[in-house]
């Protein structure tokens, strides 16, 4: 297991996703796929730092890579005082269309990141934070 | 933490091509907005956009270009995109900006692109 935590400053998510390429790279994951492991361990370190911890420095970020046989699990904790609505998230998609149009803001892919990036995704509240966990197998 | 972005601009003709270099994050809105209101006082009506010098681009980046490319859409200007590695060029894909983005893999094929 290797665990790291950060300060809820954006920047700071460049260190989990260096941690996490180096994991991934160890366990023997091609390139394609450490890519997409840095971007959705981007996306969700950054959702911790800005909606978690509303970017409060003192308010860790911590995240849990756990390397096993046959895949890399990756748990990102923050320290929200209430869940983070998943549900909901997941199901609305962003639109680009509506976003060019200006009816929606041009921000919110983080999740859609995630979603598409890697092979499973859920998220779960402790009572002291949200947990993000993903799963990306080492063959797919 | 965060390191930022320089944006700079050269021309190439029909094209105002901005090179990026460093991070394309939350903290690039200044730098890239400034470069396209620059590329926008140049002649032609095309503007590339260079990420051969970038060693990172979250979504909080690419949401700046969405804004670049809802004013360039407003003022009839086409915005085409280089030296995107193909992990990126995979995102741009999925989140669906090559269709208003068009994606080239050199210079020289987005400006052939915008002579026509």
């Amino acid at each position: 297991m290797v665990e790291m935590r950060i300060p809820s400053e954006l920047g700071w998510e460049r260190a989990a996703v260096d941690v996490a390429a180096s994991v991934a790279k160890h366990m023997g994951f091609p390139p394609q796929r450490i890519e997409d492991i840095k971007t959705a361990v981007a996306e969700a370190t950054i959702n911790a730092i800005e909606h978690g911890n509303a970017s409060d420095k003192a308010s860790k970020v911590v995240i849990i890579l756990l390397p096993e046989q046959e895949k890399l699990e990756i748990n990102i904790h923050d320290r929200a005082a209430t869940p983070f609505d998943a549900t909901r998230a997941l199901a609305t998609l962003p639109s680009l269309e509506e976003k060019l149009s200006g009816n929606a803001s041009a921000r919110g892919w983080g999740m859609f990141l995630i979603q598409s990036l890697v092979d499973e995704v859920e998220f779960s509240y402790t009572g002291t934070g949200n947990v993000v966990r993903m799963v990306i197998h080492l063959e797919s | 933490m965060a390191n930022g972005v320089r944006a700079s601009l050269r021309q190439l003709s029909p094209l105002i091509v901005i090179d990026l270099e460093g991070e394309v994050t939350t903290f690039a809105d200044e730098a890239v907005n400034a470069a396209y209101a620059r590329a926008c006082e140049e002649p032609g009506q095309a503007v590339l956009f260079n990420f051969a010098g970038v060693d990172y681009l979250n979504s909080a980046g690419i949401a700046i270009l969405i804004g670049v490319l809802t004013e360039a859409r407003k003022a009839g200007r086409r915005l085409l995109v280089t030296g995107l590695t193909p992990h990126y060029q995979k995102i741009f894909r999925m989140m669906g900006l090559a269709q208003y983005m068009p994606i080239f893999e050199t210079e020289e094929q987005a400006r052939e692109f915008a002579s026509q």
